[in-house]
C-alpha cells in the first residue's frame, strides 16, 4: 500500500448513505484519524450532527474496497489509499416523542413550563 | 455548495417589548437547499444535475421594520453555464421555526424565566461574516450526479391508479402497487408489538409533454440489522449496507425514494376501549419528531418519501404518506396503482 507523503496528503470520495450526496475529499492528512474526517464531513456535507434530544448521531464510515466499518480510532494514511470510497452511515431512531413543533414545553428541575412565541410585528 | 454570508441572530423580547435575549440562530439550511433546487429542476430551470451549482441564501427583508429583520428568505442559485440561474419563490418566517423554538427553549430555561411566558421574537440578519474553521481544513468539491430520469407518460401511470390521503399542492406524484402496501401490511402485522420498517426504492420519470418529473416505487427492501422496539426503530449503519447490497444486486437502476415504518397502534392502545382507539390521534397517520429527523438525515433530497402504516385493531391497516415540501416534510397524497 502506497502511502502518499503528509504534505500531499490522500484523496477521497465520501457519500452519504443514500450515495445520492457524494464529495471529492482533497489533501486529507493521513495522521488524522478517522474519527476526526467524519466530523470533519458531517458539516461539509451538511449531514444532521445531533438527533432530535441533541444528542451526538453516531455515524460509522464504511470503507467500500474492504467492505468493512472503519474503526473511529484508525488513522487515514494506514486505513485508506488515494481515491477510496467511503460511505457516511448513522445509527438513527425512528419513533413515538410528543414534542410539539409549536408550543415547547421544558422541564426546568421539576416543574414544566409552558413557552409561547408569537412574532413581534 | 452552499455559500450564507449572513449571521441570523434571534432577538427575543417582553410583551412590553423590552429586549430579554439575543443570540445566533442555528438554521439548517439544507432542506430549503434541496427543495428549492429540486423545484427548478421540476420546472426545466436549472439542468438534473446535482453538485453543479452553487446556492446563496439571500435574507427577504421585512417590508415595515426593514433591515436587518428578517421576514423570509430566498436561495439564488449560479451553475457554471450563465443560463442556469434561478431565484427560488421566498421562504417564510415559518421555516425558521425549529430554530426559533431551540432558541427561545433555551432561553425559557434560564431561572429568570417565569412559568407561563409569552414572548416576541424577531429573525435579524446581519453579514458579511467570517467562515469559522473547520476542524480539519482538507478540500471537498461537490461531485456533479444527474438525476437519474426516465422518460415516461403520465397521463398513462395515472390510467392505472387511483388518488388517495391528504392532497399537498405541488408535491410530484406518487405512484405505489396496491401489492406492495399488502406486503408492507402483512409485515407490520407480523412484527406484532415492535416497530418495523424498510426501504423504498423505484425510480424517477420525467413527461417533457407535461413537464413533470414523477415517481414509481417498484418495492420495498425490508430493513435487516435494526433494533426494534415498541415505540422506536433504530437503523443501523449495517442496515444501509444491506440495503445498497441489494440494490446492486437487483441491477434495475433504482434509486432509494424513501422509506416506510409501522406505527404498532394497536399494541400503543391496548389497554383502551375500541370506541377509545378510533378516537386516538395515535391511530391516525402521524409523523413524530424522530421520524422528522431520520427522513431529514437519510433522505434529504426533495422527492424522498416516508410511507406510514398505521396498524389498529379496530381494522385494516390504513397508510399515510409524507414528503418534502418548502423544506418542511408534510403528510401528501399518492397513487395506489391496479
Amino acid at each position: 500500500m502506497s502511502v502518499p507523503t503528509k504534505d500531499l496528503g490522500i484523496g477521497l470520495t465520501v457519500s452519504d448513505v443514500s450515495g445520492q450526496k457524494m464529495k471529492k475529499v482533497n489533501k486529507v492528512p493521513p495522521d488524522a484519524t478517522i474519527g476526526e474526517l467524519i466530523q470533519g464531513l458531517l458539516a461539509q456535507m451538511q449531514l444532521p450532527q445531533n438527533d432530535v434530544a441533541g444528542r451526538p448521531l453516531r455515524y460509522q464510515a464504511r470503507l467500500d474496497r474492504e467492505g468493512r466499518h472503519l474503526q473511529p480510532s484508525e488513522l487515514v494514511g494506514e486505513a485508506l489509499r488515494h481515491g477510496d470510497n467511503v460511505m457516511l452511515q448513522p445509527n438513527v431512531d425512528a419513533g413515538l416523542t410528543n414534542w410539539s413543533m409549536r408550543i415547547a414545553f421544558v422541564e426546568i428541575g421539576e416543574r414544566k413550563s409552558k413557552l409561547e412565541l408569537r412574532f413581534l410585528c | 455548495m452552499l455559500n450564507n454570508n449572513f449571521r441570523f441572530r434571534l432577538e427575543l423580547s417582553a410583551p412590553d417589548t423590552s429586549i430579554i435575549g439575543f443570540g445566533p440562530l442555528e438554521v439548517d439550511w439544507e432542506p430549503a437547499v434541496e427543495c428549492a433546487e429540486f423545484e427548478a429542476m421540476r420546472m426545466g430551470q436549472l439542468p438534473p444535475v446535482y453538485g453543479e451549482t452553487d446556492c446563496t441564501v439571500e435574507p427577504v427583508w421585512h417590508e415595515t421594520l426593514g433591515e436587518p429583520t428578517v421576514a423570509g428568505f430566498r436561495l439564488a442559485f449560479d451553475g457554471d453555464r450563465s443560463r442556469d440561474e434561478f431565484q427560488s419563490s421566498p421562504f417564510s418566517l415559518g421555516y425558521f421555526e425549529a430554530a426559533i423554538l431551540a432558541a427561545g427553549a433555551e432561553h425559557h430555561q434560564s431561572e429568570s424565566a417565569s412559568e407561563h411566558e409569552k414572548l416576541r421574537y424577531r429573525v435579524l440578519a446581519f453579514g458579511p461574516t467570517e467562515k469559522e474553521p473547520t476542524a480539519f481544513k482538507f478540500e471537498t468539491e461537490d461531485v456533479a450526479q444527474p438525476l437519474p430520469l426516465r422518460s415516461s407518460s403520465l397521463p398513462a401511470a395515472r390510467a392505472n391508479a387511483t388518488a388517495t390521503g391528504e392532497t399537498a399542492e405541488d408535491s410530484i406524484p406518487v405512484f405505489v402497487p396496491a401489492l406492495l402496501l399488502e406486503e408492507i401490511a402483512e409485515l407490520s402485522r407480523s412484527a406484532g408489538e415492535k416497530e418495523t420498517g424498510g426501504i423504498l426504492i423505484g425510480h424517477l420519470h420525467r413527461d417533457d409533454d407535461e413537464n413533470e418529473i414523477f415517481a414509481s416505487v417498484t418495492t420495498q427492501l425490508s430493513a435487516q440489522h435494526t433494533e426494534a422496539e415498541l415505540m422506536k426503530l433504530t437503523f443501523t449503519s449495517e442496515t444501509w449496507t444491506d440495503v445498497r447490497h441489494a440494490l446492486e444486486l437487483r441491477r434495475q437502476e433504482e434509486i432509494m425514494l424513501g422509506w416506510w415504518h409501522s406505527h404498532p397502534a394497536r399494541a400503543w392502545c391496548k389497554d383502551c376501549s375500541l370506541e377509545s382507539q378510533q378516537q386516538c390521534r395515535y391511530a391516525r397517520g402521524f409523523f413524530s419528531s424522530h421520524d422528522r429527523a431520520l427522513h431529514r438525515t437519510m433522505f434529504p433530497r426533495a422527492y424522498s418519501l416516508a410511507l406510514v402504516v398505521n396498524d389498529v385493531a379496530f381494522g385494516q391497516p390504513s397508510f399515510s404518506m409524507f414528503g418534502w415540501k418548502e423544506g418542511g416534510i408534510v403528510e401528501r397524497d399518492f397513487y395506489v396503482v391496479r
